[in-house]
């Protein structure tokens, strides 16, 4: 036998061997990513004979002239012909992630520039000042507005992104299989780092300024178990499970919420005991602060967003089968209906008063408490947009 | 929504009892732990979304480990090629210290720096004990390249680690 071949076993061997992985569950995570797959690879299909229906007719209203007074009052992002980087504007205050069907993705910012990333298994993107924080399978990026891309961290399993100040920096909060870090970032430097154990049984979604949001699962169908990691108080130490009022939490309520202590816009279960959802604010260390209105139709499933007045919210709501997007108000009593339910299928961000997100045939509409909806994407062969959350 | 019950409680099943070993392939072929959990998770993924196509347990082994080989050799294609060099932010210093502790084999260091089809059939060779040809199956090569590969990884690592080429009886 070879001496560098055995050595090669022996040193394979104790490699294998010496670590501690600490794996989260890998079958719950992989049947839920399959899932999504199998979710993405539906909408794909059913965009694609949607296109194919709609093409001519989107075609000649994107064609016609402005001065018809068809066109929507904002021109449709459109990718230039000329092949140069940037697309129209669409009348919104928000970024869009475009993904091409080429595996390349490009962030449109709000003035209709276009920023390449590159191709990767874009899972997250997130806007902050310095531009957009994107999370891949295998790394996190900055991503800034002049297209330079900066490798954050590499393998974060969880991540949760918070800006701070006015144009200033953000956070950023990540476990990898053995480490759980928060950084701050401001001024193109980090500025500012602490870390711990990794929790076991979760990973970081959200970040409050005071509380990072560590959210698990125990059957692999979504996020059902809750913890947070309070870095002001030292390391992380695991307790999970304890938090048991909560049924879901959604966003980190802005710094204008009027209650007092209020970290997390959530879901929770009535008073009286019960399955419906019901809204509610939760503070630093998951405990119900406010209990809103409750409803059945609410769907625990960490879509909602907060609105910048940190009154109005929007969650995932089911209408006759049909998922839509159902604004409430958070100081609304027991019993109230919602403001609006609005034909939104998913990935939905405030914008000012309007709610923006993915309508059901998957392209990008604005839509009014009204209930007036315009496009902001058109539905272009090979691309798919979706709205980039603020942070 | 049986079938779907009875695969997926089949899936978890081979998730016990298979992951622990495909994990620590993972590590290999990735050199460190958060990325050989990521590895790991999407061969898990094609796997369960392939679950019904394959048949049988017996094929399933085999796949996830064709997913995780190839998935680990186009990761740095797509490293190599994808990303700029910048110097603003260095990586923060949030790594697994697992992976340090271990690092300490100079053997294994250099191995991590071999190009990825290289390590990968050392791993398959060396590690999961694989025939030549079980290795260019796998990796969808000729028996031929996996030689030129190995013996080009051998060559590399012997002039890395300065060890003396086993002297032929007679000379």
């Amino acid at each position: 036998m070879n001496t560098l071949e055995e050595r090669l076993r022996r040193s394979f061997r104790a490699q294998a061997d010496g670590g501690e992985a600490r794996s989260p569950d890998l079958a719950g995570g992989a049947i839920r990513r399959a899932r999504t797959v199998r979710r993405r690879r539906a909408a794909v299909a059913a965009c694609a004979a949607l296109a194919v229906i709609a093409t001519g007719a989107f075609g000649l209203i994107a064609h016609r002239p402005r001065s018809t007074g068809t066109t929507p009052a904002n021109p449709l992002p459109t990718v230039s012909p000329s092949g140069e980087p940037s697309v129209q504007t669409s009348g919104t205050s928000l970024s869009l992630l475009a993904r091409h069907a080429d595996g390349t993705v490009d962030v449109v910012t709000p003035t209709g520039k276009v920023v390449p990333f590159g191709t990767g298994n874009v899972w997250h993107a997130w806007q902050v000042p310095q531009g957009y924080v994107v999370q891949t399978d295998t790394a996190l990026y900055l991503l800034g507005p002049d297209g330079r891309k900066t490798r954050l961290v590499s393998g974060a399993l969880g991540v949760a992104v918070t800006a701070f100040g006015k144009n200033e920096g953000f956070w950023v909060a990540w476990a990898t299989s053995g480490r759980m870090a928060l950084q701050r970032y401001a001024h193109g430097q980090v500025t500012g780092s602490q870390s711990t154990v990794a929790p076991t049984k979760g990973y970081p979604l959200l970040y409050s300024g005071k509380a990072v949001y560590l959210g698990g699962t125990r059957t692999g169908g979504g996020v059902d178990r809750h913890d947070v990691w309070l870095p002001a108080q030292g390391g992380y130490h695991d307790s999970f499970d304890q938090a048991r009022d909560v049924s879901a939490i959604d966003a980190v309520l802005p710094d204008n919420s009027s209650e007092p202590g209020a970290s997390f816009f959530g879901l929770t279960f009535p008073a009286g005991g019960g399955k419906e959802q019901c809204i509610a604010t939760f503070d630093e260390h998951l405990a119900v602060l406010s209990r809103g209105t409750c409803d059945p139709a609410i769907i625990a499933d960490r879509s909602g967003r907060v609105a910048g007045d940190a009154r109005r919210v929007a969650v995932g709501y089911l209408v006759n089968g049909a998922y839509r997007a159902a604004v409430f108000d958070l100081g609304a009593p027991v019993g109230s209906r919602p403001v609006a339910v609005l034909p939104l299928t998913g990935g939905w961000e405030w914008d000012g008063d309007a709610l923006v997100g993915n309508g059901p045939g998957g392209d990008v509409w604005s839509y009014g408490l009204d209930g007036h909806g315009r496009p902001i994407s058109t539905p272009a062969p090979g691309v798919k947009y979706e709205v980039i959350p603020r942070t | 929504m049986i079938a779907g019950d009875t695969d997926e409680r089949e899936f978890r099943d081979f998730v016990a009892a298979r992951s622990p070993a495909l994990l620590r392939t993972a590590y290999l072929l990735s050199g460190n732990w958060a990325s050989a959990e990521d590895l790991l998770q999407i061969a898990l993924t094609r796997t369960y979304l392939a679950w019904r196509r394959l048949g049988g347990i017996e094929a399933v082994e085999p796949y996830a480990r064709k997913v995780l080989v190839n998935t680990a050799t186009s990761w740095w294609r797509r490293r190599w090629h994808g990303e700029r060099p910048t110097e603003v932010m260095p990586e923060p210093p949030g790594y697994d210290d697992t992976d340090a502790r271990l690092d300490h084999d100079m053997l294994w260091r250099q191995v991590k720096t071999l190009p990825a089809r290289q390590r990968a059939v050392l791993v398959l060779r060396y590690y999961e004990d694989l025939t030549e040809t079980e290795t260019a199956h796998l990796l969808g090569l000729t028996v031929g390249t996996v030689k030129s590969h190995a013996s080009r990884a051998l060559a590399t690592l012997r002039t890395r680690i300065a060890e003396p080429t086993p002297q032929r009886e007679g000379r």
